[in-house]
């Protein structure tokens, strides 16, 4: 509304009823007023696009648009503006027909005082300025609704989700039609059910909200979303339960560096301890190994004391081995300390491949590599990085050790800002329940005494130092594929 | 040709492997349990050959083979270690120092202890100042 006129737009082609209107709004004017008058649509729609009119008097048949036509065009022209339509005494079924499709009241034309006729405008007026607001802030809050980062979900008190803004279903990985046909047990790990419908009972319906708290989803594409959410209940109008609404807010990745800093001091606490362990283990170590040395030499052969003592000596040297791979992994803290050297990805798996050669031929695998054309090199810890790539060929030979089919593929090839490396077998493949563990300190799943399950512990660290990522798939009877991104350009996880 | 050997080291299973693997070689070998004690011995003797541990209580096995460099010993000194990483600092400053030593690491079985031994015998090896 301008500040100091009403400002009234007239519609209306009969000239003598456009005089009786100007005339009735003179005689009870509370307010100051301005009035345009147009006897043509065409002349009302110009004077609609200048603005500024606060009601639009119209009506409908007009020589250049007739009826509710007439009507929708105003709307179209100037939705903001609130219409009373003017209509003739025999057509009452229309000016209600109008009111439903955006007029804010109507006036019949021959049956109306000055009165009456302020009081619609005024009304109309207030009424649409009320829409108006209305229309913005539901339109704000939508905007809020749609490009919100956190997930926002409508659920019924079942838990099954009735609606969710974009956030929620990208959390998830669905389509709004793909996640309205599945339940809530289909959405949710079973280990929640429980716990949630304990919340629903003790907070949602008792106090009308929860408290914030950690569960899962299940993802389209099958893994765990861990996220953290709160829930508010929607109440009909009897003040029953209705249904829930939920802000849902995704925290993958503040769990995933939460794991990073436990696995970092697991690593810290088990380097020390390994230095501590080795230092005190060796010199007995170093006394048995003599010891059964010095009783061997006094041994003549054929003494069935003899390979008792070679079997004393022998396991003596394992426990020497076992012991080193410990020492070898607590110095991985000071791997920071090697120097990076720009080398290429064939020259590393060159140099472990020819170190294996002698298992690979005993057991017969066939090893295939290749290094994608236009592969840069990178900046690597040498020596660590052929540790990395040593680990991995060395446990894919110990898995196709029980296999038939005995392939190893390593592929090299620039992905983007990274390059990837490779390294798939065709062994048994992990189950899912260790996948998660292979990266565990001490975790393994060979016979005894021939993994520390220590290997993919330091390959992850020396990969993470790397600024790089290693991942694992695998399928149970088909194999296992590790995956290496490495930034292609930077040094060492440097931005 | 024989040889004298000191073996320094507060581990007594370490001292006795020694013993045991140079036993029947016809070398002399002598054995004590700290850097004080082997720096006194040294003084007495003349060794061809020394083993010296490096974590040891009292004085460890950086500050005795200074001692020993110090009292003018030339001969070869193997430290023996399991763990020389929390040395380095200190093995690198007595190299800059031009001290010389080698590093051995435990465990050291009875064929790497005959044959340095056999060949310090043969070559008389002497540290030159």
């Amino acid at each position: 509304m301008s500040d100091k006129y009403t400002k009234i737009l007239l519609i209306e082609d009969n000239p003598s009823y456009a005089r009786l209107v100007q005339k009735m709004l003179a005689v009870s004017s509370q307010v100051e007023y301005q009035i345009e008058c147009a006897d043509r649509l065409s002349t009302g729609l110009e004077y609609l696009v200048k603005g500024e009119i606060d009601v639009v008097l119209l009506d409908l048949g007009l020589p250049d648009s007739k009826g509710l036509d007439t009507l929708d065009k105003v709307c179209a022209w100037a939705p903001a503006v609130p219409i009373v339509v003017l209509t003739g005494i025999d057509d009452e079924t229309l000016a209600v027909q109008a009111m439903r499709q955006g007029a804010q009241d109507y006036l019949v034309k021959g049956d109306i005082d000055s009165k009456t006729m302020w009081r619609v405008m005024r009304y109309a007026i207030e009424r649409k300025w009320v829409e108006e607001a209305l229309r913005k802030s539901e339109e704000k809050y939508h905007t809020l609704y749609e490009s919100s980062k956190d997930g926002i979900a409508f659920f019924d008190m079942q838990g099954n989700l009735l609606e969710a803004n974009p956030a929620f279903l990208d959390m998830l990985g669905y389509t709004m039609e793909e996640i309205k046909k599945l339940n809530y047990q289909q959405l949710t790990p079973k280990k929640w059910h429980e716990m949630e419908a304990d919340i629903v009972e003790k907070q949602i319906v008792t106090k009308g909200y929860s408290n914030e708290y950690e569960k899962e989803y299940v993802k389209k594409d099958g893994p765990l979303l861990p996220i953290t959410t709160r829930l508010w209940l929607i109440s009909d109008e009897q003040g029953n339960p209705a249904g829930m609404w939920a802000i849902i807010r995704d925290i993958s990745e503040q769990k995933k560096m939460q794991l990073q800093l436990v696995l970092a001091e697991k690593m810290t606490a088990l380097g020390t301890m390994a230095a501590g362990v080795a230092h005190e283990l060796l010199n007995p170590m170093m006394g048995m190994l003599n010891f059964a040395q010095y009783c061997l030499k006094h041994t003549t052969e054929d003494d069935p004391r003899h390979p008792v003592l070679q079997d004393i000596e022998r396991e003596t040297r394992r426990c020497v081995d076992i012991v080193r791979n410990l020492t070898t992994f607590s110095r991985m803290g000071k791997q920071g300390e090697e120097k990076y050297q720009k080398e290429s990805f064939a020259t590393i798996i060159d140099r472990v491949v020819k170190l294996l050669s002698y298992r690979i031929e005993k057991e017969h695998v066939f090893l295939t590599r290749h290094v994608a054309k236009g592969t840069p090199k990178i900046w690597m810890q040498v020596n660590s990085m052929q540790q990395v790539l040593l680990n991995l060929i060395s446990n894919a030979l110990d898995v196709l050790m029980k296999s038939q089919k005995k392939e190893i593929h390593i592929e090299v090839h620039r992905e983007g800002d990274f390059v990837q490396l490779t390294v798939a077998d065709s062994g048994c493949g992990l189950a899912p329940e260790n996948l998660e563990k292979i990266y565990d300190p001490f975790f393994t799943t060979k016979p005894t005494g021939r993994g520390t399950g220590l290997g993919l512990t330091t390959s992850r660290s020396i990969i993470d130092s790397h600024g790089g990522d290693i991942t694992c798939e695998s399928k149970l009877g088909v194999g296992t594929t590790f995956k290496i991104l490495l930034p292609a350009e930077t040094k060492g996880g440097e931005k | 040709m024989s040889i004298s050997i000191l073996v320094i080291d507060d581990e007594e299973v370490i001292r006795k492997s020694f013993i045991l693997a140079l036993e029947g070689t016809g070398y002399n070998v002598e054995t004590v349990e700290s850097g004080e004690k082997g720096i006194e011995k040294a003084r007495e003797t003349n060794f061809d050959l020394i083993f010296l541990d490096l974590r040891m209580p009292g004085l460890d096995g950086v500050e005795t083979l200074r001692e020993l460099w110090k009292i003018g010993q030339t001969v070869p000194i193997y430290i023996t270690t399991a763990f020389y990483e929390d040395f380095v600092d200190q093995l690198q400053s007595a190299a800059d120092d031009a001290i010389s030593f080698y590093l051995l690491k435990k465990p050291v079985d009875g064929d790497e202890i005959r044959s340095i031994a056999k060949v310090v015998s043969e070559h008389r090896i002497r540290f030159s100042r």
